[in-house]
């Protein structure tokens, strides 16, 4: 009994199937999680306690929170387009979880390693935004659809700033796989000779997810909740769960790409080998928690833009630095051949 | 054997995504029926193991071209449109003789083609060097030139429109 348990274990784990499942259960449990620490860390940063009511100072806030959103009635506006009313939470959702399917998590840990991996998650990220713009079209609503058109700008104009920030790492590993970029990072992190690179893809993935201070799409004291302000009850939901993914998957993205995936710091030095000691899969998470704590602490002290900073700030700042980027690196790669 | 089954639940949606993309008569169904369409087009170049044109299609067709369809779809008035689709049927005798030749053109190539060689994958052309390396090898030695008209053209559209909207303004 016990070594055909292995067996089916074993093989479950070639065909990817347990990692599956493993990587989407973590993900949609990290969710209300995610949500409880944003109320927790913002509380404490304004000198409140935040949730402390349900479990363990208020752990199992985001639970509760789930269960309510479950239980609540599914309501559709008359002047929807029901069809695509229904759809649009979904073509949310979907994209934020499927990207994780390239992500290495560890050397021996990862659903799949392709040869155009960054590619496939600028792609899949693409795709995202049509959830948010269909959205706010069809709820029918002016707020809605004023939240899904400045949600369509904002996210055209920095999903550049965020390819041309990832291409400076590109150029120092020559491959598209992220196993194989983690892999180039081994002696040392990309962070250093990428810094700038780093700070336009950090500004530009806060804007990417709509978070604060670029959360103009939802901006809840111009707009109500922006796009899926007629959403309720399960449909809000998946926008939420979709949100907080999205965050998971471009930390997961700097982590690899900048911070060198599983590898720990220090490579260089001697003092710091027993580091390589600790598995390379509480480096990974460790940083991409870092990240998203950062991301809540920006939420805590930064205002909300106004639109043509925005604009401004993406079109005019962030693309040339990074085109200026790609080149600095082309030109430092092709001297030290 | 799966690639087959994979060939023919592809040819089958393209087909099927376009024809109800053209018939629609809501703009927006129409665009997500094209998305559908991009898709599966995307799929039929995994299939034929160029993986990198594959991403290429989804970033630049669905997440870039698609959005910004959907964009103008959203801020024009359909109704204002509805005069246009009357004049359309004035057009039909021309449709039908540019679609005839461009069908003859296609079946044309595609006899000569088939018939000088066998059908190969992008695989089979790369023996373990991987599907972007060898198209930018490509693109930037052999096709160098071409490359550079088609950006050439890209910048000039991009002047023209900025010097339309300009003028606008």
């Amino acid at each position: 009994m016990g070594e055909q348990l292995m067996v089916l274990v074993k093989l479950l784990w070639q065909y990817s199937v347990l990692q599956i499942v493993i990587v989407m259960s973590f993900t949609l449990m990290m969710v209300p999680l995610l949500t409880w620490a944003e109320r927790k860390v913002i509380g404490h940063m304004q000198v409140r306690m935040g949730p402390m009511r349900v479990g363990f100072h208020g752990i199992l806030q985001g639970i509760a929170d789930g269960i309510k959103l479950l239980l609540k009635e599914n309501i559709i506006p008359a002047g929807a387009d029901r069809p695509i009313f229904i759809l649009a939470p979904i073509l949310s959702l979907v994209p934020a979880l499927i990207a994780f399917s390239v992500i290495p998590f560890d050397s021996w840990f990862y659903i799949t390693d392709i040869n155009i991996a960054v590619l496939y998650v600028l792609a899949i990220a693409s795709v995202g935004t049509y959830g948010i713009i269909l959205a706010g079209w069809a709820s029918n609503s002016s707020y809605a659809l004023l939240g899904a058109l400045r949600s369509a700008a904002q996210v055209i104009s920095y999903e550049l700033a965020i390819g041309m920030a990832l291409v400076g790492p590109l150029m120092m590993a020559g491959t598209l796989s992220l196993v194989g970029i983690t892999k180039a990072q081994a002696q040392g992190w990309f962070l250093p000779y990428q810094i700038v690179g780093f700070v336009v893809y950090y500004i530009a993935m806060l804007a990417e997810t709509n978070r604060a201070p670029f959360d103009l799409p939802e901006a809840e004291t111009e707009l109500v909740a922006g796009f899926h302000v007629e959403y309720s009850g399960m449909r809000f939901a998946f926008f939420f769960i979709a949100e907080y993914a999205n965050m998971m998957v471009v930390t997961a993205m700097a982590t690899v790409m900048f911070l060198g995936g599983w590898n720990p710091p220090f490579q260089g030095f001697e003092a710091a080998h027993f580091l390589q000691k600790i598995p390379g899969i509480f480096w990974f998470f460790g940083k991409m928690f870092f990240l998203l704590f950062t991301f809540l602490w920006v939420r805590a002290t930064f205002p909300r833009f106004r639109y043509d900073q925005l604009m401004k700030l993406g079109w005019k700042v962030l693309i040339p630095l990074a085109l200026a980027n790609i080149v600095m690196t082309g030109v430092i790669l092709a001297i030290r051949g | 054997m799966f690639s087959t089954l994979f060939f023919y639940y592809l040819f089958i949606m393209i087909l099927a995504s376009a024809v109800m993309m053209i018939t629609r008569r809501h703009m927006v169904h129409a665009v997500l029926y094209m998305l559908l369409l991009f898709f599966h087009i995307a799929g039929l170049y995994v299939l034929l193991e160029a993986e990198f044109l594959a991403a290429a299609q989804l970033i630049v067709y669905a997440g870039a071209i698609l959005v910004l369809y959907l964009f103008v779809i959203m801020l024009v008035n359909i109704k204002q449109l509805a005069p246009l689709r009357q004049q359309l049927f004035g057009h039909f005798p021309f449709a039908l003789v540019s679609v005839g030749l461009l069908c003859m053109g296609v079946v044309g190539v595609l006899l000569r083609e088939t018939a000088l060689k066998a059908p190969s994958t992008a695989g089979e052309a790369m023996a373990g060097v991987s599907n972007p390396e060898l198209l930018g090898k490509a693109l930037f030695t052999t096709y160098l030139f071409p490359f550079e008209v088609a950006s050439l053209i890209l910048l000039v559209a991009l002047v023209g429109a900025v010097l339309i909207a300009s003028r606008k303004i």
